[in-house]
């Protein structure tokens, strides 16, 4: 019974390491308690510590998923104890209750359980009686370890590794297959045909073991048995011979030896693996020190046992590295690791080659000489064989020459000499050791005649320079490759070098540097001269140039600019110039692009808007990209060439025209203009009056017109009565009744009124000025008001008050006087109404003169509208100096004249307009020498 | 005492074994020419588990390890005597031959030898083979006790155990596909502990000595058997 103490049956679960899944170290405490409870509740008769009952089977271990039963039996004085019967018996997986389909009663103190997969189960399963009613007490516990059987180790293998001479280890190993959840244990089993050998067993691992007891030559039975509580299982069995399997370890202690021949080097090694145990055989490799490529001997000359080895066909002079591995000779086995590098220098022989020779022709002191620098290269160390102790150099003279041959010996690499004009031919042959290199031969200076090579071509190739070109037809014996950096700041310092007569293309072999430009030229060389060099430029790697084209304007016209630039300098240019972009804008424009060949250095820029600002900048691109320079702004013209001379020239022309008709016109007409402009005055100081006065005014200078028309005397009638009237009539010279003046008044008062309106409104002072540039000979001394013409307006309007002024002479004037004078007194008032005269024709259709100006303005070409100004003041003041003499007084000929023509209501409209202006003035009338009776008098009631 | 006593008693085993008349008729069959062996092999065959080229490659395996044998027997005659102080340290130590009980001593003479049939040869290194492992795996008892140091020596007599057990199987293997009758069990090994250390060193040396005398005669034997059976 002490065996199934549930608690002491616990413990040794726990203390198994079985797969007990408590969820907690304290739940599994509290249910060993309560069940010790309630084995002291239930156990009194059996003593302190007695079980009411035990499960079957006692810790089970199962497979997952197989079928599983478990009984619970009662114990006897339990039963009778506590009247409990099995089918009270409840099972339960740690804390839930197994379903009661699950149980079988199968006595009264038996009670079955079955699961049909185990992996439902848990630990512990416990077997549990509601005793007193519904008070659940616990009986027993088991715990339940589930697992899986071992599978059959697959994919056994073995391999022998030797880790000293004598000692060998065999590791075997295998695939254990699938988890198994339990503890499981692999044995590596061995032996021979007649006896067993020792298991071996591994050490952590369960998929190899090492063997250290190997025995060659006797066949061995290995396989592998795993064992756990499930099942058994064990692998195919592997048979062998051990030695068959077997990695060696690489022959040591290698030595390398150069040999008699500058070609060869002997090897030797030790191997570790006995002879007895194994023949061997062996790879060997080998490289050159400075090259990480292998080569190897071929196989088939290393497939037996042997621990020497000459190695052949080497370079000589070469350092070269080695090593070996091994394995069984059969084949059987595996290779060794590869052994320790060893060295060995093959010994020197003569070199293999001439040195590459070239030479430079310098400018010699004297013509009949020649400074020829012999230049050659130093050997390739694969050619040299050795070390070069010195060069020797041959100089032959060809006929006509008659020079014995020299010889020189230096060890530097260039040879200058001074020669005499001709052909020689030189030769250099390198020294070693062991002897001297076949010659290399140049002629000098080799005649040019010879065919060149075509079609050079130079690009960048693998990250190197390649050129390339067509061999010219003849049998070249070698190329010679000069190149040189193009640069600004310094000379091409060329390089060269020297390639084989069948070679069509190499690599420049030097320091070419990405995005310099380089020159390169190519020399056919045969055996009894030279070719012309063919040159070609190329980069090795381009980028874009280092700054772009500076621009500038070389002429800016009104729609184009001429820019010009100067090429990049070579340094500056990190390419080949594919093609300049120029683009220009306007401020607020687009930009436009325009693509340049790079030959050029002049773009003319068409098509621009005239008086605009552009910013115009240049692009110079090779294939990697573009830079642009600086901007340049430049504004365009106003008015494109020629184009202020075609429109002044015509305007010109039309201008002398129209002058020159105006005079033609002018002459035509004279006496009609001097009627009209310069009538005759009546000198007073001849008049009768004058005569009875006798305070005659001092003598004026009377014109000769005045004088002329003498006749003027007999007004005298008729200036007692105008004078207080309107003495105004202006056109009629001829003496007429005062009626008939009266209507003539009537009819055409707004032509009178114009002239006197003019008059009214001049000032003294300007009268003054005036008076001077009169023809007329009225020369007042001072102006004093003459008349004042009150006007009645017609209809609504109110007439203009004008004041006539004239000199302080109280005499009477006669009907015909007339005040030329005056009217430039009126021009500051007749400029606007001038204005206004033009501004109502030209609104007014039925204004046919009017529109003078008008019809000019049409005329003109629409330039802009100042020049129509400027235009329109220049004709005007040329009208009035020419007519008038002075410019405000324009219009008054005209309308004058147009009155004269054409007196119909035209010229009605013109002078009430230009009365309407004048009531203005009439409040403004100063002083006046009869007022009253004019003004009141009623005397022009029109 | 009592070793020595055993060792006293080994020629007469010895002769014994020798000297049986029925083994000896038995192995008549045997002294054929090797073309009439082979085809009685042949004829065998049937019984046999192994094929002729099984048979030769078996062979030649059993010959590389008494090449190896004969290498590392050798090695351990000298890597023995170097360990045991005088005299045997001596270069000339050369003590008479001594019979080691239970294991035959090559007494035939060589010639004779190589005289003998395929089968008589096999058979004796069988009889020795079947006793040497015991023999050697005492001799290592004994110098882990007397030169525990030796550690070089422990692996050979190790080693050389293990060889001639892997030996004593090939040959048997070889024997049972040739139809050969094997030697009677072994009868005994070096029994009880010697009483004096120089007589363990004795009994050791003898050992040693008799595995290379064996070593070379199995050389022999399996070089003439190899020349019978070629590849």
């Amino acid at each position: 019974m002490a065996e199934r103490d549930p608690y002491r049956a616990w413990a040794v679960r726990d203390a198994e390491g079985t797969i007990c899944k408590m969820s907690s170290r304290w739940s599994w405490v509290m249910n060993a308690l309560y069940i010790s409870l309630s084995v002291c509740s239930l156990g009194v008769s059996g003593g302190l510590v007695q079980s009411c009952g035990y499960i079957i089977p006692e810790s089970p271990v199962l497979t997952l998923g197989s079928n599983f039963t478990a009984l619970c039996i009662l114990n006897e004085s339990c039963l009778d104890f506590g009247n409990i019967h099995a089918n009270q018996i409840i099972w339960k997986i740690k804390n839930s209750v197994v379903p009661k389909e699950q149980y079988h009663v199968i006595n009264r103190t038996v009670s079955s359980v079955t699961f049909s997969d185990t992996s439902t189960l848990a630990t512990p399963l416990t077997c549990n009686v509601l005793a007193d009613g519904q008070i659940e007490q616990n009986i027993y516990g088991i715990a339940v370890t589930l697992g899986l059987p071992p599978e059959k180790p697959e994919n056994l293998s073995c391999i022998v590794h030797q880790m000293s001479k004598t000692k060998f280890i065999m590791t075997c190993t295998w695939n254990p297959g699938r988890d198994t959840f339990l503890a499981t244990d692999f044995r590596l089993k061995s032996q021979w045909p007649l006896e067993t050998l020792p298991d071996c067993e591994p050490q952590g691992v369960n998929n190899s073991c090492g063997i250290s007891n190997v025995q060659f030559f006797v066949n061995l039975e290995v396989w592998v048995e795993a064992n756990n509580a499930l099942g058994k299982a064990e692998s195919e069995h592997v048979d062998f011979d051990p030695v068959d399997i077997v990695k060696p370890l690489p022959p040591h202690n290698l030595a390398v030896n150069s040999g008699e021949l500058p070609t060869v080097l002997k090897l030797s090694w030790e191997n570790q693996i006995s002879l007895v145990e194994m023949e061997l055989k062996f790879n060997i490799r080998y490289r050159i020190s400075d090259s990480p490529d292998w080569m190897e001997v071929p196989p088939e000359d290393t497939a037996s046992h042997r621990t020497s080895f000459t190695v052949q066909s080497l370079k000589p002079y070469t350092k070269y590295v080695f090593s070996l591995r091994c394995m069984k000779k059969d084949g059987l086995g595996y290779w060794s690791d590869w052994s320790k590098e060893k060295s060995g220098v093959t010994s020197e022989a003569k070199p293999s080659k001439g040195p590459p020779l070239w030479r430079k022709i310098g400018i010699s002191h004297s013509p009949n000489f020649w400074t020829v620098h012999l230049i050659w290269k130093e050997l390739d160390r694969s050619e040299a064989n050795g070390i070069i102790l010195r060069y020797e150099v041959t100089v032959r003279a060809r006929p006509p020459l008659s020079r014995a041959s020299e010889k020189y010996s230096v060890n530097s690499t260039n040879l200058t000499l001074n020669l005499t004009n001709g052909t020689y031919d030189v030769t250099v042959t390198a020294h070693n050791r062991i002897g001297g290199s076949p010659p290399s031969v140049l002629l000098i200076p080799a005649s040019n005649s010879k065919a060149s090579v075509k079609d050079i071509k130079a690009f960048p190739k693998d990250g190197k320079l390649w050129v390339e070109w067509t061999a010219p037809d003849n049998s070249v014996v070698k190329y010679v490759i000069e190149w040189c950096m193009v640069s600004d700041s310094s000379n091409c310092t060329a390089e060269w070098q020297q390639e084989l007569g069948t070679s069509q293309g190499t690599f420049l072999k030097g320091d070419i540097k990405p995005f310099k430009c380089y020159l390169i030229t190519v020399h056919p060389l045969y055996n009894n001269g030279q070719g012309n060099g063919q040159s070609t430029k190329a980069y090795l790697q381009q980028r874009r140039p280092a700054r772009g084209p500076t621009v500038q304007t070389k002429k800016v016209g009104k729609a184009e600019a001429v820019l010009v630039w100067k090429p990049l300098s070579v340094d500056e240019q990190n390419g080949f110039i594919k093609y300049y972009t120029i683009l220009y804008r306007t401020i607020s424009g687009n930009e436009t692009a325009v693509k340049v060949d790079p030959s050029k250095t002049e773009y003319t820029l068409s098509s621009l808007s005239s008086d605009t600002l552009y910013m115009v900048k240049m692009e110079a691109h090779t294939d990697e990209g573009g830079t642009s320079g600086p901007v340049f702004t430049f504004t365009t013209q106003k008015f494109g060439k020629g184009e202020i001379e075609a429109i002044v020239v015509p305007v010109c022309l039309a201008f002398l025209l129209s002058i020159l008709l105006g005079v033609l016109f002018c002459f035509n007409k004279r006496d009609l203009i001097k009627k009209h402009i310069w009538p005759n005055v009546p000198d007073p100081s001849k008049s009768n009056i004058a005569q009875w006065s006798p305070q005659t005014p001092t003598k004026h200078n009377f014109s000769s017109k005045d004088q002329m028309y003498p006749e003027g005397s007999f007004t005298d009638v008729s200036v007692v009565e105008i004078e207080a009237d309107d003495k105004k009539s202006v056109s009629e010279q001829d003496l007429k009744p005062f009626n008939l003046l009266k209507k003539e008044k009537n009819t055409s008062e707004g032509h009178s009124s114009g002239i006197g309106g003019s008059s009214c409104m001049s000032s003294p002072r300007q009268s003054v000025s005036d008076s001077d540039e009169s023809e007329s000979a009225q020369n007042t001394s001072s102006t004093v008001q003459y008349s004042t013409v009150v006007l009645n307006g017609y209809r609504d309007q109110i007439p203009s008050v004008q004041v006539f002024s004239r000199s302080e002479s109280t005499q009477p004037l006669l009907d015909s006087e007339e005040k030329p004078e005056d009217n430039p007194g009126g021009g500051e008032s007749a400029a606007p109404r001038q204005q206004y005269f033009k501004q109502n024709s030209s609104q007014d259709e039925t204004n046919t003169d009017g529109s003078y100006f008008e019809r000019a303005k049409q005329v003109t070409p629409p330039i802009n509208e100042e020049d129509l100004v400027g235009l329109a003041q220049l004709q005007i003041s040329g009208h009035s100096s020419q007519l008038c003499g002075s410019g405000p007084e324009k219009n008054k000929p005209e309308s004058a004249l147009a009155d004269a023509f054409s007196p119909s209501t035209e010229g009605q409209i013109l002078r009430l307009e230009t009365m309407g202006i004048n009531t203005a003035t009439v409040d403004e009338i100063p002083k006046s020498y009869m007022p009253q009776t004019v003004r009141q008098g009623g005397y022009i009631p029109q | 005492m009592n070793f020595l006593s055993r060792w006293l008693l080994s020629p007469g085993a010895r002769s014994k074994a020798r000297g049986s008349g029925p083994e000896l008729n038995k192995l008549f069959v045997y002294f054929l020419s090797p073309v009439d062996r082979a085809n009685l092999l042949s004829s065998t065959s049937s019984s046999s588990s192994l094929s002729q080229q099984e048979v030769a490659t078996k062979i030649k395996q059993t010959h590389r390890l008494t090449v190896l044998l004969k290498h590392c027997s050798e090695q351990l005659l000298a890597e023995y005597v170097r360990h045991q102080g005088e005299p045997f340290s001596s270069p000339d130590f050369q003590p008479p031959a001594m019979a080691v009980p239970g294991l035959p001593s090559p007494s035939v003479p060589p010639e004779a030898w190589l005289a003998l049939s395929d089968g008589k040869r096999l058979w004796h290194l069988a009889a020795a083979y079947a006793t040497l492992p015991g023999l050697l795996g005492s001799v290592r008892r004994q110098q882990a006790e007397l030169n525990p140091l030796a550690s070089e020596l422990h692996r050979q007599l190790e080693a050389a155990a293990r060889q001639c057990l892997g030996l004593a199987g090939n040959l048997e293997g070889i024997m049972g596909a040739l139809e050969l009758p094997g030697p009677p069990p072994p009868s005994s090994s070096l029994g009880g502990p010697p009483t004096s250390a120089f007589l363990a060193k004795l009994t050791g040396y003898h050992v040693c000595r008799l595995h290379r005398d064996w070593a070379m005669r199995s050389h022999e034997a399996l070089g003439l058997l190899r020349t019978k059976y070629p590849l």
